[in-house]
């Protein structure tokens, strides 16, 4: 399956569509180095699933 | 849910540089602290933490410094990763709520060399290459769907250019494209995936404009023919339109359309799917066959968290279930249907057996539940354990098969006279044989043997769970407010043709 490009999940994640999702979900993304992106791509994915996602990140 | 990712260098430091400048002893010295530590770690955030982890293992890395030898090398550096990543795995497996994410895999699937990028981890620590991202998301959301219960249930085929190459109608029995060579041999290697899956619970339907009769006798004739007309759970060959025999199908299955994948070679058709049914994930397929499995491997749409057995025997529980159709339009009314069905319940208790059954029922079950509230393995679990609470499950059987454990409820004795339905639910598969009343009669009866007045429910109504909606009407409940109340002086009247075994604590 073709994959999109991680600029085009930064640049989605920046105008998420706001409307009532179906599903609530935190993710936290803990990591011993950079995965810079990471948390943008899957709240885009999340979105697409009408699952409404918070992302944190530690490391 | 909480992912973890973390990298050999971190624990092993210049180590992994320089793997051979200790014994083998050593070696395996290390990779029991690492685990150790790791484990520690689990522990702690355990205890700290509701939320479930997903911890990668470690990607094993082409270059050794010995080379061609590496291999000869008793508990060499190799080993050593590949020894490690056995022992996370198998030390996770006995944690609940803690899963393993195969790092390694993903770099052995897309390359050693585009994952890792050297520029990007000498200048900023990044040891993902950032084109890899998307595809790390993409794997990761296996575990969401899991954990959210938004797994797929249900692949709904096209025969022609989709399980066999050429135009039935057309082309003729002997002349389709199905068999050990290529192109046939495409197909199979598609329909063999397609077993696969349809093994682990995951249904199978057919959506085809054919003549039925020549494209059944591929399926029942056909050498090369890997799926079997009982694979399929509903089978729709005709000349109406996608759209209404994919509506049919769903009906038929009583499974909603958003959890449908849909396969077709013909882009017409799945425009129109896609258009007129946005909610079914209708798939893209390439002109060329070789192509197809490579596709359906790629989805995770089909993740699931826990397997139960009822997963495993959900194909031919759908079976069954055509049968039982069949026998209902042959009987005169639905009473004498329900009375000829033969059904057994049994109340069954929790335990880990059946703790992973009762979590996927709430995360799952939408049309036949009072409260919809979700609860994971480890709230099952924890709520077992409260004496407060009386948590059972219900395995539904008849004269056509064992539908398995298709309904659970949670029950939570508030105080000595009250008691509150936290969660009643059934599966859609058993949906309208009075094993709802038949299992409320068993709370209510349990209520009354331990001196309760009077019982507590509430429906909560979602987009989903309208057949549920008069139940506790029906049941007797009366409306206060916000909930219904059964007071036990009532009656309640047993359902007569259903045998109800209780299993003992």
């Amino acid at each position: 399956m073709m994959e999109e490009s991680l600029s085009y999940f930064l640049k989605k994640s920046k105008h998420s569509d706001v409307k009532n999702f179906k599903k609530n979900l935190k993710i936290a993304l803990l990591s011993s180095f950079t995965i810079n992106g990471l948390a943008e791509t899957l709240q885009v994915k999340c979105n697409k699933k009408n699952i409404s996602c918070k992302t944190y990140l530690g490391g | 849910m909480t992912f973890l990712f973390l990298d050999l260098d971190t624990f092993l430091g210049n180590f992994s540089f320089t793997p051979y400048s200790n014994e083998n002893n050593s070696r395996k010295t290390y990779v029991k602290e690492i685990i150790d530590k790791i484990i520690n770690l689990i522990k702690i955030f355990k205890i700290n933490s509701n939320s479930k982890i997903v911890i990668s293992n470690f990607s094993i890395p082409k270059y050794s410094p010995y080379g061609i030898f590496e291999t000869k090398i008793n508990f060499g550096y190799h080993e050593m990763i590949k020894n490690l990543n056995l022992q996370l795995m198998q030390q996770i497996q006995e944690i609940d709520d803690v899963y393993l994410y195969d790092f390694n895999q993903f770099v052995h699937f897309h390359g050693e060399k585009n994952i890792i990028d050297r520029h990007k981890i000498l200048f900023g620590d990044i040891k993902i290459s950032l084109k890899y991202i998307p595809h790390l998301a993409t794997d990761l959301m296996g575990y969401v769907i899991g954990l959210l219960g938004l797994s797929k249930k249900c692949i709904v085929l096209d025969l022609d250019n989709t399980l066999w190459g050429g135009i039935i109608g057309e082309d003729g029995f002997n002349n389709i494209e199905l068999g050990p060579q290529s192109p046939g041999n495409a197909y199979v290697e598609f329909q063999r995936y397609l077993l696969a899956l349809n093994q682990r619970g995951i249904l199978l339907a057919i959506n085809s404009k054919n003549n039925s009769e020549d494209a059944i006798k591929v399926i029942q004739e056909h050498p090369y023919m890997i799926l079997k007309e009982e694979n399929f759970s509903c089978i729709k060959i005709n000349w109406n339109d996608k759209v209404s025999n994919m509506k049919e199908i769903s009906t038929e299955l009583n499974i909603d359309l958003d959890s449908f994948v849909f396969f077709d070679d013909d882009p017409v058709n799945r425009e129109f799917v896609k258009m007129a049914l946005p909610q079914v994930t209708t798939i893209d397929l390439p002109q060329d066959p070789v192509q197809y499995t490579t596709i359906l491997c790629s989805l995770n749409d089909f993740n699931a968290l826990t397997i139960t057995d009822e997963d495993l025997k959900r194909s031919k529980m759908y079976v069954e279930q055509q049968k039982r159709i069949e026998f209902q339009s042959n009987v005169l009314n639905l009473d004498d249907f329900l009375k000829q069905l033969e059904i057994k319940i049994t109340i069954k208790n929790v335990n880990e057996l059946t703790i992973p059954r009762i979590s996927q029922l709430t995360l799952k079950t939408n049309q036949f539940n009072l409260s919809t509230k979700r609860y994971q393995e480890d709230e099952i679990r924890k709520l077992a354990m409260d004496d407060m609470y009386v948590v059972r499950c219900i395995q539904v059987e008849d004269k056509f098969g064992d539908n398995g454990i298709t309904g659970a409820y949670v029950v939570r004795k508030d105080n000595q006279k009250e008691w509150t339905i936290d969660t009643f639910l059934l599966s859609c598969r058993v949906m309208g044989r009075e094993v709802e009343k038949e299992i409320m009669s068993n709370i209510i009866h349990q209520a009354k043997r331990e001196g309760v007045l009077k019982l507590k429910s509430q429906y909560i109504e979602t987009e989903k769970n309208v057949p549920c909606k008069n139940f506790l009407k029906d049941c007797g409940f009366q409306k206060k407010g916000n909930y219904w109340f059964f007071y036990l002086d009532d009656s309640f009247k047993n359902i007569d043709f259903i045998e109800v075994l209780t299993e003992s604590k």
